[in-house]
Order: C-alpha cells, then structure tokens, then sequence
C-alpha cells in the first residue's frame, strides 16, 4: 500500500522505516539525498543523461519494493548505489552501445595515462577529461563498473568485495584487468 | 594509474553531465501517484455532498449512528475525535513571489493537531532552469511566542498533486487546551517547478470549538473482535503447520455516501515472519442477502504500531443498504524469514547454458522445497543460475542466496492477487562466470500463501 506523505526532516535510518510501512516521504527523502551521486554513477557508466534518469528512477522503485528486506543497520548508499550500477551495466549490455576495443582504440589511450601520471594539476583541463570520457566508452560495461566502483565511489577493494559478496580476489582481479586495460589505452592515446 | 587523479577527472566529468539539481522525484511521484487512484476518485468528491448526502441519510433513516469515541472523518482532515476538537476558523492565504501558500483546513483533537494546506504557483512557472533541492527543512508548529510544539510528520494519505501546485496534510502535536492560537511555518516548498523558492512562510493560525459541522461517521470496532485466522486449508490439514499466532482485527468502518471504508490490522508475535509482511491478497463484502459486494484496496488512515503489524484497508464499490455487512478477506500472504542451505556441484568447468538436474528436496521449517533443477543463464538478464523450484500449495515463492560468491539474488513468485498454484523459479545473480565446484545455496525465506477465508460481520 502507498500512503501519500508529507515531505518531513528525518534521518535515513527513520527514512527506511518510514518507507517500510509504505510512507513514501521516506523514499522521497532516499531520493532527495542520493539521487545525484545515483545519477552521475550511472552516468558514467552509461554516457547517456536521458538513460541514466530513467536507470535510477527505476533503482529507486525498486528499492521501494525490496525495501522491507533492506537491513536498517546498514549505509543505503551502497547498497542501492550497487542497485544502480547493475541496472546501469545491466543495460548497456543489452543495447548496441557496447564498443568492442580494437588496435585503433587502444591507441588512442596510450598517452592519456602519462598525462594523469606526469602533468600536475591537469585533471581539471576539459582536453583531459573528454580523453578520458573517450577511454571510459571503450571499456565493457562491467570494467567500467568496476572503475567507477574504485575510484568515482571510492570504494575499496574490501568494500566492493563485501559489497557484491565476491572474493576480495575477485575484486582485485577485476579491477585490475579494467585498470590495466584502462592504462595501456589511456597511454596509447597520446603515443 | 594515481587514483586522486582519476577521482577527481571522473567527478568532473560527471559533473559536466549531471547537474547538482537534478531532481527525479516530480516524475517518480506522478507514477506512485497512479497507483492511487482510489483516493484521487475520493479527493474529487467535493466534501459538501458528501456532508450533505450524509445529513439527509441521517434525517432520513433516523438511524441512531453510535459512534465510539464520537470519531468523524473528512478526506481533508481524516480521522478525528469530536469531542474535544476545535478546528481552523478561516483558511489562512499568504501569497509572495509568484507563489501562493493556503491553510486551508486544521483540526485539534485531544491527540494531535492536523493541518492541510495548498501550494500554487500564480504565475505561469519557468519551463527550464535548476531545481531548488537545497531547502529541508520541516514544516513547524509554534505558540505564537515561539514555544516549538513540534515538528510535522506525514499522514497515511497526506499528500496529492493540483493542476498548479501541490497540497499537503501533516500531523502535529496536540494544542494544549485553551490555547487557542498558534504559528504555523513552512520552511521550504517543494522543488516541483525550476528556479529559487520563497521560503519561510509563516501562519497566523486561530482555532474555535468545533460547530457541530457532520462528518463522515466513523465507527470503532471492539479489539475483542480480533481473532485468530486460520493458518491451513481444510485441504491441507493433514499437514503439520506453525500458527505462527497472527490474527486480524477489523478496527473501524468508516461511512461515505459512496460506499463503507473498512480498516483492520494484522497482528503477530512470532519473529520468523518477516516485519509488515502479512497482508491479505484480497477481500470481499457480503451483504444480510448474501450478495456480494466487490471490495478496492484503499488507503489505511493509520499506520502500523509495530514491526509485527500490518494494516490494511478496503472500500467497497457501492454502498449497500442490507445489513449487517460481513466483511470477507479472501486469504493471506506473509514471507517467512528461514535458515536452510543446500549445496550444489557446478563440477570442475561448469558451461553458459548447462543445466543441472538436482530433485532435492529441501526441508525449510515446516515445508519441503524441491530444487528440481538449475541452469546457468548469461545473456540481456543478466549472468545467473535459474532454479526451478516447487513446494506445496502454501509456498509461492522463496528467496534464494549464494553467500559467497552472489552479486543479488531475486526470489521467485510474487503476485497481485491470489498467488497461483505453480512451479516457481528463483534466480541467483553472479558478477562473472560462475565458480567450480560446490556451491552453498541459502533459502533466507519463504513467500506462504494461506487460501482460506478470514470474516467478521458488522453491524453499524
């Protein structure tokens, strides 16, 4: 049953026991609070705003619905933020936005990560981000995941071990792999 | 790769793609607001024929409506106690900056302070722009010398959508008796439309005794009226059950002139069955001649007193005139919390699309679930192993959990209705190629339907 709420001050752990009894103040609150990071996340997952919208949107309600089978005793940001980038990779993997990386890409990312690596301060130059937003696109889906995971949430390897419910191993292979990739096209790019 | 560097280049661009006022919530709320429409039919209906409709029933039955707790209703208000209540005497309007703020309705009973008000916008508002999501704040309710009564909380059905704005009813602590005046704030609007908001709205607020204006009756049901249910079909009694001690109880009827609003809770102590999870799956009215009376799932005035309660409330389609009315919930869901694990061996190189044959039949409290069979399942979906899954009439889903090596797990069943009797699938989801070797399943619960009809009869 929905009830039809009032938008109130609360904390998020009153929030999600509001949301339980089915008092939607307390998704519009989750949603007030984490909707951004949600939305950049699945951003940079999927490249595409209109998309994005629509992914967390539906993250949202369907945090909603699981939301009674959700442990008050933990954070909510991870775990729909996880919700969040499986809808994401989810998504793109059934669409054709997929880029399969070839010779041509790889080369293009070669000097990028020398620049991250050997240039101060040029993370904020515009030339610098498109480079990388250009890296990011060829990357799977789920190795973008994994990126954004590590370094846009900031979460440890621990962290998104525990967090999938994979070996720390896991984690750190697969982040590696991404990272790897990630660092010969970043270089390539500017050979 | 240095990580700072990479953080910070990834949170520009994420900024340059999404603004910090992003704000989803106008569209999500326009599709919760669908589901409702039960209550948007009941906010349409203008109050004064509902009043009147009532008066004339009234004079006209000469009906002696015995009314516990002298409790009445209006969709603006809700439930409220007569007897002490004191209500707005005028709507109080302040208007700024192209936006218009109504207190439109208040009421103080013995137990808590309720006030409606509107929000519209004058102006056609601009189409483009940033969402204003900055402001928090909670609406207030003060003495006029700024004593802080208390802060508003959200009312079961307290909120809708206008054409140009929006309407709110929240709940407040109750006025001391005698005082008589006090200062309303509204912090902050709602961002619905782009661009800065008014804030601080303050409302001068005088309550008198109320004038005897007829609501809606409300009548209180006895909490001796709460029963047991029963917890096993006669098809099924041959089978050992837990009761797990639920009841239901129907606690008040409330009377429009379009029909009875019958509200009830369901009640429990035993833990393994998951918080609010008892819900019945649909109802039915039967009037003195035995015709059936179809029910729609409406709103609960009130919400649950508890982790181990539910509430739940129907409306009936037309308004019967053979009475008693005996009120017939169809059956029941809930979800059991369990503790079971079974083990499966994907051997040495499990393969995309291998499906393995188990026929296991796993004890799960008082049921046995059948594993028949899983399959690894890679494509659009997702990577996961699909478990085919069976169990007796009660059990219509279950939600299964590979601990170690999981990403998310989804159970199986879930209805709108009756559950059907059927085979069900449960998935389990993996981040990358599924392990060699054993695997531990865990069945963390039980979704249990009960078929069997629960019924109290009432008499205004």
């Amino acid at each position: 049953m929905i009830g039809y709420i009032y938008w109130v001050t609360m904390d998020e752990k009153q929030a999600i026991q509001r949301l339980k009894t089915g008092d939607i103040s307390g998704l519009e609150f989750l949603v007030a609070r984490h909707q951004v990071k949600a939305v950049r996340t699945a951003y940079l997952i999927t490249r595409d705003p209109g998309l994005t919208e629509d992914i967390v949107q539906e993250s949202f309600i369907q945090a909603f619905h699981a939301i009674r089978s959700f442990d008050e005793t933990r954070s909510f940001e991870p775990w729909f933020l996880r919700s969040v980038v499986n809808a994401s990779v989810k998504i793109m993997q059934k669409s054709a936005r997929q880029v399969q990386v070839g010779d041509e890409a790889d080369e293009l990312f070669l000097q990028l990560v020398e620049r991250v690596e050997s240039v101060e301060a040029q993370v904020e130059s515009i030339e610098l981000q498109n480079q990388i937003w250009d890296v990011l696109q060829k990357l799977s889906p789920r190795q973008r995941a994994v990126i954004v995971q590590r370094y846009f949430l900031g979460m440890s390897e621990k962290e998104m071990a525990q967090d999938s419910g994979s070996a720390v191993g896991t984690v750190k292979w697969m982040l590696n792999t991404a990272r790897e990739r990630l660092r010969i096209m970043l270089g390539r790019s500017e050979r | 790769m240095n990580d700072s560097r990479m953080k910070d280049a990834l949170e520009q661009i994420a900024r340059r793609g999404v603004p910090e006022n992003t704000n989803l919530w106008p569209r999500m709320e326009a599709r919760l607001e669908k589901r409702m429409s039960l209550m948007n039919a009941l906010r349409r209906r203008p109050l004064a024929a509902i009043l009147l409709t009532l008066i004339i029933l009234l004079i006209a039955s000469g009906v002696v409506y015995a009314i516990s707790r002298s409790l009445g209703f209006s969709p603006a208000l809700g439930v409220v106690e007569t007897s002490s209540l004191r209500m707005l005497d005028k709507p109080v309007v302040l208007e700024r900056d192209g936006f218009g703020v109504t207190v439109t309705e208040a009421a103080v009973d013995d137990s808590r302070t309720v006030i409606r008000y509107q929000v519209e916008w004058l102006a056609q508002p601009p189409q483009d722009g940033e969402f204003d999501t900055s402001c928090m704040r909670t609406p207030t309710l003060l003495t006029q010398d700024g004593t802080r009564i208390g802060e508003g909380v959200g009312t079961a059905d307290g909120k809708g959508v206008i054409d140009h704005g929006y309407w709110v009813r929240m709940e407040f602590p109750t006025l001391p008796a005698g005082l008589n005046n006090a200062r309303f704030v509204i912090p902050c609007l709602r961002a619905f439309v782009p661009g800065s908001l008014p804030r601080d709205w303050e409302f001068d607020l005088h309550f008198v005794p109320w004038d005897g204006t007829p609501l809606a009756p409300v009548y209180e049901i006895p909490t001796a009226t709460e029963t047991p249910v029963p917890i096993i079909s006669t098809e099924q009694a041959t089978m050992p059950v837990t009761t797990y001690d639920i009841s239901f109880a129907l606690e008040q009827v409330i009377e429009l002139d379009s029909g009875y609003v019958f509200e009830g809770n369901s009640n429990w102590t035993d833990p393994k069955i998951q918080y609010y999870s008892v819900s019945p799956y649909s109802a039915h009215l039967l009037d003195a001649t035995g015709r059936v009376i179809p029910l729609d799932w409406a709103p609960p005035q009130s919400r649950p007193v508890s982790e181990s309660q539910n509430r739940w409330a129907f409306q009936s389609v037309e308004k019967p005139s053979a009475l008693p009315l005996t009120l017939v919930v169809d059956g029941y869901t809930f979800t059991l919390v369990t503790d079971a694990t079974f083990d499966l061996d994907l051997g040495a190189a499990p393969q995309r699309g291998q499906t393995w044959a188990m026929d296991l039949d796993v004890p799960v409290e008082d049921h046995v679930l059948h594993i028949d069979s899983a399959t690894w399942l890679y494509d659009t979906s997702g990577n996961r192993l699909e478990f085919q899954l069976s169990s007796d009439d009660r059990v219509f889903g279950a939600g299964l959990f590979d601990l170690q090596n999981t990403i998310g797990a989804g159970g199986g069943g879930g209805a709108i209705g009756e559950p059907e009797k059927a085979p069900f699938i449960a998935t389990v989801y993996y981040q990358s190629d599924l392990p060699p070797g054993v695997i531990h399943i865990s069945v963390t619960s039980l979704d249990i339907v009960v078929r069997q009809p629960w019924q109290t009869t009432w008499q205004p």
